[in-house]
């Protein structure tokens, strides 16, 4: 996988701009999932994506109109975070050049995973309200379990246990989904 | 330990979706994915989960590009954040008064902190990126996060951290930022400045257009000084130090930029 988005290229078109803008905002998560599996850590993500959207921003016009946006943006986030990593100095863990292969094909997986996007919308729609509620809680303002189980008025243990359960139900569900669609 | 590798998988990612991850578990991932390939989709499956129910429920998780990004590309964004539909915050009036909203958050590529999209107390705490702010006097003011901004009247707002550029049309009127280290206020005609107010207080107050007073001290276009609690000194003017426009996306709120979700 070559990392080409540090030569020069031509600004994209001013006309691109909304493309890309579309573009982005439409994947932005895919691209953040796939830059947190690897990074594993949720500032580092942020930093990672912002080095990344750069990148991708100035190198747009390299990107053909009927190309997969989202497998070009990962393969893009991948050279990223191997520079966090060297960066770092967090090389001696994890994925090296070994994993390329497996990468790319993770990258190619974006554009399934905004299937699995859609089909969570509507899983969420038929959760239970006291789940609705215990999720919605977790992920809410500081996004960590401590501070929802203060919220909930309940241990930190109940509620980790019981979100666990929770994402779990919306994993098969979604599954399930994608499934009675023949997309999975 | 779990009694398969999907399930061990599940525990970890568990724990790391949730900042609880020790070193322990992200080593025993990566021996689990180098063990085990065809865990890869899982393991991604997992992660996209857990960020799609971050984004839905505490706001964008990926961040605009940062000022120093955009001095060195100019004026290029390279990401649109949280625009989702309908997203004009209102910044909250004074409590008790049932007035006009003092300010309204009309741009944003960025991150606001949790909670602060009702616009409660009229505070804007931006977590990354760029938000642009509209008093309703018409000062309009852009910030970088991370900074903090209090609207507290039509006139008046307080930058309690970060950096942020003011313009201040005449029409406005007079227009003042409390800062920790004093009060920048503009002239009776057009003004632009920047203050950067920084981690100890200190803050650095550069005007591009018109004249202001800073900490009793005035400041024409074209000077930058530096103010500390009890002295102040003159800096070098830097034409980029700050953010003066916002990128040239339309990032208006409503434009249906972030079609999904």
């Amino acid at each position: 996988m070559n990392d080409d988005t540090d030569s020069d290229a031509p600004p994209p078109d001013p006309a691109r701009h909304a493309e890309f803008l579309k573009l982005f905002t439409r994947y932005q998560r895919e691209i953040y999932a796939y830059v947190f599996a690897l990074v594993r850590d949720w500032h580092a993500a942020d930093e990672v994506m912002q080095e990344t959207s750069l990148a991708l921003w100035a190198h747009f016009g390299r990107f053909r109109p009927d190309g997969n946006f989202p497998a070009w943006a990962c393969k893009v986030a991948y050279h990223r975070v191997l520079r966090d990593r060297r960066k770092r100095g967090r090389d001696r863990h994890a994925f090296g050049e070994e994993f390329e292969a497996v990468l790319i094909d993770a990258a190619d997986r974006s554009t399934h995973h905004e299937a699995r996007r859609d089909a969570l919308n509507g899983c969420l729609e038929k959760l239970p309200h006291r789940d609705r509620t215990l999720i919605e809680a977790c992920y809410a303002g500081e996004g960590t379990i401590r501070e929802a189980a203060s919220r909930l008025n309940l241990s930190a243990k109940v509620v980790y246990k019981a979100a666990a359960r929770i994402r779990e139900a919306l994993a098969d569900c979604v599954n399930r989904t994608l499934s009675a669609e023949g997309r999975r | 330990m779990s009694s398969t590798p999907a399930a061990e998988l599940a525990a970890i990612v568990e724990k790391l979706c949730w900042a609880e991850a020790a070193e322990a578990d992200l080593a025993r991932l990566d021996v689990l994915l180098a063990a085990h390939p065809d865990l890869w989709p899982a393991y991604q499956d997992a992660v996209h989960l857990h960020v799609c129910l971050r984004h839905r429920f505490a706001g964008a998780v990926t961040t605009a590009p940062v000022r120093s990004r955009f001095r060195r590309f100019g004026w290029v964004a390279g990401a649109l954040a949280a625009l989702a539909a309908g997203l004009a915050l209102l910044l909250a009036p004074p409590p008790g008064t049932r007035a006009a909203p003092a300010a309204t958050v009309t741009a944003l590529l960025g991150q606001l902190a949790s909670g602060d999209g009702d616009g409660a107390n009229g505070r804007v705490r931006l977590v990354t990126g760029l938000a642009e702010v509209t008093f309703q006097s018409g000062a309009v003011v852009i910030l970088e996060g991370p900074a903090e901004l209090n609207a507290e009247a039509p006139h008046r707002g307080v930058l309690v951290s970060g950096r942020a550029s003011v313009k201040v049309p005449a029409s406005a009127g007079r227009f003042a930022v409390d800062t920790p280290a004093g009060q920048v206020s503009d002239g009776p005609a057009d003004a632009e400045f920047g203050i950067d107010v920084g981690t100890d207080g200190a803050t650095v107050v550069q005007v591009y257009g018109g004249a202001v007073e800073a900490g009793g001290r005035p400041i024409t276009a074209g000077d930058a000084v530096r103010f500390a609690a009890t002295e102040s000194s003159p800096v070098p003017f830097i034409s980029s130090r700050f953010v003066r426009e916002m990128p040239p996306f339309e990032t208006r709120p409503g434009t249906g930029n972030d079609q999904k979700q």
